[in-house]
C-alpha cells in the first residue's frame, strides 16, 4: 500500500467520522478535558515538592507531553485496530482483510485509522511547546533534528507495544486484559524513571524499553552531562523503528497461522 | 481455471466436558477432536463455467470458498486458480477474483456507495477508462444510480446487494466467488441479482462459484452443480442430471367420487397420504406409466378429478441427503480423537 492509498483511507475515515460530528466533538473535548486533569495533577504535586527527583514542573511537564504526544501518534495508527483484533477474528470479519491485494497489516491499520488522537495532539503540543519556552535548552540546530527524530521513534515505540499485544489475539484470542496491564506499566513513564528502584529502571530501559519513549530523550535534550551513557539517547532513536519491525513481524506470523488454523 | 485436487481442510475443536468440574478439567488437559471440514474433493472449474456449490449448514462450503481465495491455507491436497496456489499467491490471486460474502459487506456505512467504488478503483489500480466503462454498466443493470450517493446505511438490504455485487465485479475479476448472495432478499432482488449475475457470466465469461440456499439461484444461474455433504463431494453433474436421476417418482393426488377404503388396487404405487375420498400416491416410473395408472385406476373406481405433480428439486435434494444420513447412522463416525495435554 503507497502513502496515497493510505491517505484516501484516512480521507475516508474522517468523512466517516463527520457524518457523527456532534459525537466527535463532545469526544474530542472530553479527551482534552482528562489530559488537562492529568497535568493539573502533576502541578498540584508539584506545588508541594518543588521538584521530583531534581525535575521541576516545566521539565515534568516536557517529559509527560512527549509520552503524551508519541502515544497519540502511535495510537492513530495502531489503537483501534489491535484493541478490536480479537473480536475481529472471533466474529469472522478478518477474512475481509485477506480478500485484497493489499497487506493485511497495512490494509487492515489503514481502514480503523483513528483521527480521535486528534485531541491528544493538541494538548500535548500545546504544553510541549509551553515548556520549551520555560526551560532554557540551549537550542542547537542538532537538538532540534533530535527531538523530531525522538517523536518519530517513540511513536513508533508506542505503535509497536500495541501490535505486539494484537498479534496475540491470533493465538489467544481473547488479550484485553494485556491491554489492561500495558496501560497500567504505562503509567510509570509519567514520572522520570529515576525516581524508582534500580529494577525497576533496568526492566523499563531494557526489557520494555518505555523510558526510551521520553526519559533519555528528556535527559539528553535538558542537559547532556546528566546522561552518563550517551548511547541511551541514540537507542532511543532507533529502537522505536526496530521495535515496530519486530512486532510487524510478529504480527504477520500470527496472521500466517491463522490462515492456517481458520478463525 | 480453477483445480482443485484432494484437498481436505481439518479444524481442531475443544470438546467441553459439562458441569463446573469438567470445565474446570479443560483448563488443565484440552481433549479436541479434528473435525473435518473438507474431506478430500476434487473438481475443476473452466473459463465461463457457472458452478453451483450446495450443501446443507456445516457442509464445509464456505471453508471450501476460502481456501480458493487464498485465506485459508488446505490441510492437504492442491488448489491452483488461474496456475497460482491460493494461499501462496494471495495478492496475485486478488487481481483476479472477485469476493461477495452475504452476510459480510465491503461496503464503508456511513459513506455514499459510490466512495467505496472509488475506494476500491484505487486498491485494485483500475484504469480510468475500464472504471467509467464499468460504472456506466452497473448504473444501469443493477440500477445504481438511484443511490449511488446515499450513505450505504440508508440503502435496503436489496440495494446493498446489488452494490455488493458491483463492487466485487470493478477490476473485472475472472473469477467471482458468490457465499449466499441472495440471503434474505425479496422475490424481485433475487431475480434482478440472479439476472444480473448470469448476464456477466454470458457476456463477460466471467467464470463463477455460488454457494446458497435458495435452489432457485443455482437452478437459473448455473447449468452445473457440486453437492457436498458432512465434507465430501457427493454429486458433480448438471441440475438436469441430479433430477433424471433421483427423481423418476411423480405425486399424483386422486379425488375419488366416493371413498374406496384403503385398499385401492395398486399397480408400482406407494399410498403416501390418505384423506378419505383424497388419496395421494407415489409412482415410481415416467409420465407414461401415471396416466397408466390413472387409467387402471378409473376402471375400477370414478374419479372425480385428479393433480399429478412434478417433485422439485428442493424436494429431491431433501431426499438425497435424507438416504445419504440413513447410510451414515448405520456406520460409527469417523471423527478421529486425539488426546493433547
Amino acid at each position: 500500500m503507497n502513502i496515497r492509498l493510505f491517505s484516501y483511507f484516512i480521507k475516508l475515515i474522517i468523512k466517516s467520522r463527520m457524518e457523527y460530528r456532534g459525537a466527535f466533538m463532545i469526544g474530542a473535548v472530553g479527551q482534552i478535558l482528562g489530559y488537562a486533569a492529568n497535568y493539573l495533577v502533576i502541578w498540584l504535586l508539584l506545588q508541594n515538592f518543588d521538584t521530583i527527583n531534581g525535575w521541576n514542573w516545566t521539565e515534568i511537564a516536557f517529559l509527560y507531553s512527549l509520552n503524551i504526544l508519541t502515544y497519540a501518534i502511535g495510537a492513530s495508527f495502531t489503537y483501534s485496530p489491535m484493541v478490536g483484533l480479537d473480536q475481529t477474528i472471533i466474529n469472522g470479519d478478518f477474512d475481509k482483510y485477506l480478500t485484497k491485494p493489499l497487506s493485511p497489516f497495512t490494509y487492515y491499520l489503514a481502514s480503523l485509522f483513528n483521527i480521535g488522537y486528534i485531541a491528544h495532539i493538541v494538548i500535548s503540543v500545546f504544553v510541549l511547546l509551553w515548556s520549551i519556552s520555560q526551560v532554557d535548552m540551549g537550542w542547537t540546530a542538532v537538538k532540534i533534528i533530535y527531538l523530531f527524530l525522538a517523536v518519530i521513534s517513540g511513536s513508533f515505540l508506542q505503535a509497536a507495544a500495541l501490535v505486539v499485544i494484537g498479534s496475540l489475539s491470533f493465538t489467544f484470542l481473547r488479550v484485553q486484559y494485556l491491554f489492561s496491564i500495558l496501560f497500567k506499566i504505562k503509567e510509570f513513564i509519567a514520572y522520570p524513571i529515576s525516581i524508582y528502584g534500580t529494577l525497576l529502571q533496568l526492566i523499563l530501559t531494557w526489557i520494555i524499553p518505555l523510558a526510551m519513549i521520553n526519559y533519555y530523550p528528556s535527559l539528553y535534550l535538558f542537559d547532556e552531562s546528566i546522561l552518563t551513557n550517551k548511547l541511551l539517547g541514540i537507542v532511543a532513536l532507533v529502537i522505536g523503528p526496530l521495535a515496530f519491525y519486530l512486532s510487524y513481524k510478529l504480527w504477520m506470523r500470527g496472521a500466517n497461522k491463522y490462515q492456517g488454523a481458520g478463525g | 481455471m480453477i483445480q482443485v485436487e484432494g484437498i481436505s481442510k481439518e479444524y481442531k475443536q475443544f470438546t467441553r466436558s459439562p458441569g463446573i468440574i469438567g470445565s474446570m478439567k479443560n483448563l488443565l488437559s484440552r481433549e479436541h477432536t479434528l473435525l473435518k471440514a473438507v474431506n478430500e474433493i476434487s473438481f475443476s472449474i473452466e473459463k465461463g463455467e457457472a458452478v453451483g456449490y450446495l450443501g446443507p449448514n456445516g457442509a464445509g462450503k464456505s471453508t471450501m470458498i476460502k481456501m480458493l481465495t487464498g485465506i485459508l491455507v488446505p490441510t492437504s491436497g492442491t488448489i491452483t486458480v488461474n496456475n497460482l496456489v491460493p494461499h501462496k499467491h494471495r495478492k496475485e490471486i486478488a487481481k483476479k477474483v472477485g469476493i461477495v460474502f452475504g452476510q459480510r459487506s465491503q461496503l464503508w456505512w456511513d459513506l455514499p456507495v459510490e466512495d467505496s467504488f472509488e475506494l476500491h478503483r484505487r486498491i485494485y489500480n483500475i484504469q480510468d477508462i475500464d472504471y467509467r466503462k464499468n460504472m456506466n454498466i452497473f448504473l444501469e443493470l443493477l440500477n445504481l444510480k438511484e443511490f449511488i450517493t446515499q450513505p450505504v446505511r440508508q440503502l435496503s438490504l436489496g440495494q446493498r446487494m446489488r452494490a455488493e455485487i458491483g463492487l466485487a465485479l470493478l477490476h473485472n475479476p475472472d473469477i467471482v466467488f458468490l457465499d449466499e448472495p441472495t440471503i434474505g432478499l425479496d422475490v424481485i432482488a433475487k431475480d434482478n441479482i440472479r439476472s444480473f449475475i448470469k448476464q456477466m457470466n454470458r457476456e463477460r465469461k466471467v467464470s463463477i462459484l455460488l454457494t446458497s440456499h435458495d435452489l432457485k439461484d443455482i437452478e437459473e444461474i448455473c447449468p452445473r452443480m457440486l453437492i457436498v455433504n458432512k465434507g465430501e463431494l457427493i454429486f458433480d453433474g448438471t441440475v438436469d442430471h441430479l433430477k433424471s436421476s433421483l427423481s423418476s417418482g411423480k405425486i399424483i393426488t386422486i379425488e375419488f367420487a366416493s371413498n374406496p377404503g384403503e385398499y385401492v388396487a395398486l399397480e408400482n404405487a406407494e399410498l403416501i397420504a390418505d384423506q378419505g375420498i383424497r388419496k395421494t400416491f407415489k409412482i415410481d416410473k415416467g409420465l407414461d406409466s401415471a396416466i397408466d395408472f390413472v387409467q387402471s385406476v378409473s376402471k375400477r373406481y370414478p374419479i372425480k378429478d385428479f393433480i399429478l405433480q412434478d417433485s422439485d428439486i428442493e424436494d429431491i435434494i431433501r431426499r438425497y441427503y435424507r438416504s445419504l444420513e440413513d447410510d451414515n447412522n448405520n456406520e460409527l463416525t469417523k471423527q478421529e480423537r486425539l488426546s493433547v495435554i
